[in-house]
């Protein structure tokens, strides 16, 4: 059983096709991330898994089937912008929807004054959201959403308007977080994120499917026609190159038409290149982002 | 179920405790008491302690009676209002004490008073009612010299009409009529608070809607629960502020009749019958307008035009009142009972009817089970409204789709079970 399993789902609004034929599924104890551009369907798709709309086709299963309220008290959400009460003071507004996840009031308010604690807004306990900076707030919605020690968390651009030591801890929170089988959905627009914590990713585009899979495998999919390389010396030219770039302390080679990374390799030991590093150049996320919507779009 | 008192204990308390809520609840005693304070130091200004001469041409007070201490004037004038009044030989003497400021004025009484009644009052500034009354039931006192003590009292207290339902449960009289139209002024308050909360009520939804937190809400309980607590939570909100109101309201009466010993606060009249179905049906008329506020604002896009329903809505409560000559002439006429039938208006015009007729128990009976079954359907139809409307931002939701059997809201009800 996944935890969330989703089937050729479609979704309109008046004249505009929101979701297309989007399918995919989450396993248990991932970081599964849910990229797409501006427009994609990614919103819509996460609340329509959220049962806050109904798809006009298709099927959604969570947990093993239709979302309940009891199911309801297993996630924990975090929408992009804001979503917590403005004119209430902190604590009482993290304890208030804490409550609603099922908790007890008092385990409610232990709980997030270990969370104040932890991301430094103990001092602003007391002071409304409003009153807080956006990464403060940004926080304060991530206490929300775990707080209730949620076995599934769908969380949407978590790293927005984090500071970088802010974004670190987020990080390694999320990592925690996996290590202890939960299950995590996460759309962003932050490729290099994804490419640190996702599992596996979904990538949709028009409100279809574009990419599915294990990250890892896409890359490869993805992989260029060049190999990544450092020595100690200087490249002199060798047969099968096209071309050389230099991004620090590697030197990234494109191979020529009809050559192999193989024959490349014996090449370079043929010309007597001391090699320190040799590998297959994998494409980032967001290179394989802007081919694969490219593509979609050509 | 537990769910939504969560809900509604949080709407509660975020309203209540709050400095604005704290205003809200003294300004509206404060104002009253307020204005009682400007009325009774205007009503002082037009009073004059200084004694009233008289100058008595004919004779004929030359043993003037004292006015008898249980003899109030009907005016209501209080003790501690009464003027002495002095007797004078003759107008000069008169005129000298009334330009030396010794007198506020004097009476001349014609040489032919007993049989014309003429008297010529001289003053130089408006004297006091307080003394003109009392010098009034003065000579009324001594022209009944020769009759008993009550007979005199009663011709100088004057006609006194009680008028009182055949069941004996409601009555008014002449001089506390304010008595007969409590249920008016009760409605009047509800109607401010009506239009003091109707827009904040939908403001809140429309912020709450568009900031997201009801997105967030909705993944912890179901729109039932949310739109159920919050609806309940204002309920209480207004409920308290209504009761503050009123209690405050009564012990300003209560002051008024015992400490200020103000006449028409004491002859006040309340059937608590009357008052009982008054405020049975102030909290579901609440419920329903605080349920259709809610809805406008869960199917609007735009804080100013859900403002403008909210509105409407506060302004259809008012509509008996520009009828009210019909219902008071018909209190039976079919205006009148729809009117008291429809949910939005039965309130006010119940309270209207309440006071100047006698309501049968059937006729209140059922605009409570009317009221009380539309404030529960209100209820349900702004949960659907939350529902279809709530996440279509920059779409608003039709009516006809809220109340309709579409395609959506059908499959919007099955997630919300």
């Amino acid at each position: 059983m996944y935890p969330v399993e989703v089937s050729h789902i479609a979704k309109a609004f008046g004249s505009t096709q929101a979701v297309d034929d989007v399918s995919f599924s989450v396993e248990h104890g991932e970081i599964f991330g849910l990229l797409g551009p501006n427009g994609a369907g990614k919103t819509t798709t996460i609340r329509i898994v959220l049962d806050l709309f109904k798809p006009d086709r298709g099927a959604v299963s969570v947990f093993g089937g239709a979302m309940d309220e009891d199911k309801k008290e297993r996630i924990g959400y975090m929408p992009e912008e804001r979503g917590l009460y403005q004119d209430v003071p902190l604590e009482r507004c993290l304890v208030y929807l804490a409550t609603l996840k099922g908790l007890p009031a008092a385990e409610a308010r232990h709980r997030v004054g270990r969370y104040l604690d932890r991301f430094g807004l103990a001092q602003h306990r007391n002071k409304k959201t409003k009153e807080l900076s956006k990464g403060m707030q940004q926080k304060a919605q991530i206490i929300n959403t775990i707080l209730h020690d949620p076995e599934l968390i769908i969380i949407d651009e978590p790293f927005a308007s984090l500071d970088p030591v802010n974004t670190q801890m987020v990080k390694e929170l999320m990592r925690d977080l996996r290590s202890r089988g939960t299950t995590i959905i996460m759309s962003t627009h932050q490729m290099h994120q994804v490419e640190e914590l996702c599992d596996r990713i979904l990538l949709i585009n028009e409100g279809r499917n574009v990419l599915y899979g294990e990250l890892d495998t896409i890359r490869r999919q993805y992989s260029g026609h060049a190999v990544v390389v450092r020595s100690s010396q200087e490249l002199p030219p060798i047969p099968g190159v096209a071309q050389m770039s230099v991004h620090n302390s590697d030197v990234k080679l494109a191979l020529a038409a009809g050559t192999t990374p193989q024959s490349v390799l014996q090449n370079m030991i043929a010309e007597g290149v001391v090699l320190e590093k040799f590998e297959i150049a994998l494409p980032s996320v967001e290179e394989i982002f802007v081919l694969a919507v490219g593509e979609g779009e050509a | 179920m537990y769910k939504l008192w969560l809900v509604a204990a949080h709407e509660y308390k975020r309203e209540v405790l709050t400095r604005s809520f704290i205003v809200a609840i003294l300004a509206s005693p404060l104002l009253i008491a307020l204005i009682i304070g400007i009325s009774m130091w205007t009503e002082s200004m037009q009073r004059d302690g200084r004694p009233i001469g008289y100058v008595d041409q004919p004779g004929w007070l030359a043993d003037p009676v004292a006015l008898p201490e249980d003899n109030r004037p009907q005016s209501g004038i209080r003790q501690s209002e009464l003027v002495a009044m002095i007797s004078y030989a003759s107008e000069e003497v008169a005129r000298d004490a009334l330009e030396s400021g010794h007198i506020q004025a004097y009476f001349v009484l014609a040489s032919d008073y007993l049989d014309t009644g003429k008297a010529e009052l001289v003053y130089i500034t408006p004297p006091g009612d307080n003394a003109t009354t009392q010098f009034s039931d003065f000579l009324k006192a001594y022209l009944l010299a020769d009759q008993a003590p009550d007979v005199r009292r009663r011709v100088i207290d004057g006609t006194y009409i009680t008028v009182r339902t055949p069941s004996g449960s409601r009555q008014a009289s002449q001089r506390a009529a304010i008595g007969a139209v409590v249920p008016i002024l009760i409605c009047m308050v509800f109607m401010i608070l009506l239009s003091i909360s109707s827009t904040s009520l939908v403001q809140t939804v429309v912020k709450e809607k568009v900031n997201r937190t009801m997105e967030v809400m909705l993944t912890s309980i179901s729109t039932g629960q949310l739109i159920g607590g919050k609806v309940l939570g204002i309920v209480g909100v207004s409920m308290t502020l209504l009761l503050s109101w009123l209690v405050g309201l009564a012990f300003l009466v209560l002051v008024g009749a015992r400490l200020l010993g103000v006449e028409w606060i004491r002859h006040i009249h309340l059937a608590p019958q009357m008052l009982l179905a008054i405020f049975a049906m102030v909290i579901p008329t609440y419920t329903l307008f605080a349920a259709l506020m809610t809805a406008a604002g869960a199917a609007m896009t735009d804080t100013q035009e859900s403002q403008q329903v909210g509105g409407l809505l506060a302004f259809s409560f008012a509509i008996p009142f520009w009828a009210i000559q019909t219902l008071v002439e018909h209190p039976r006429g079919p205006l009148s009972i729809g009117l008291s039938l429809f949910p939005l208006t039965s309130l006010s015009s119940m309270c209207v009817l309440l006071s100047f007729s006698n309501v049968p128990a059937w006729h209140i009976a059922a605009s409570l089970a009317i009221l009380v079954a539309s404030a529960v359907g209100a209820v349900w139809l702004a949960s659907r409204a939350l529902r279809l409307g709530m996440l279509r931002y920059g779409k608003r939701v039709s009516w006809r789709e809220i109340a309709g059997r579409t395609k959506l809201a059908m499959t919007a009800e099955r997630g919300s079970q």
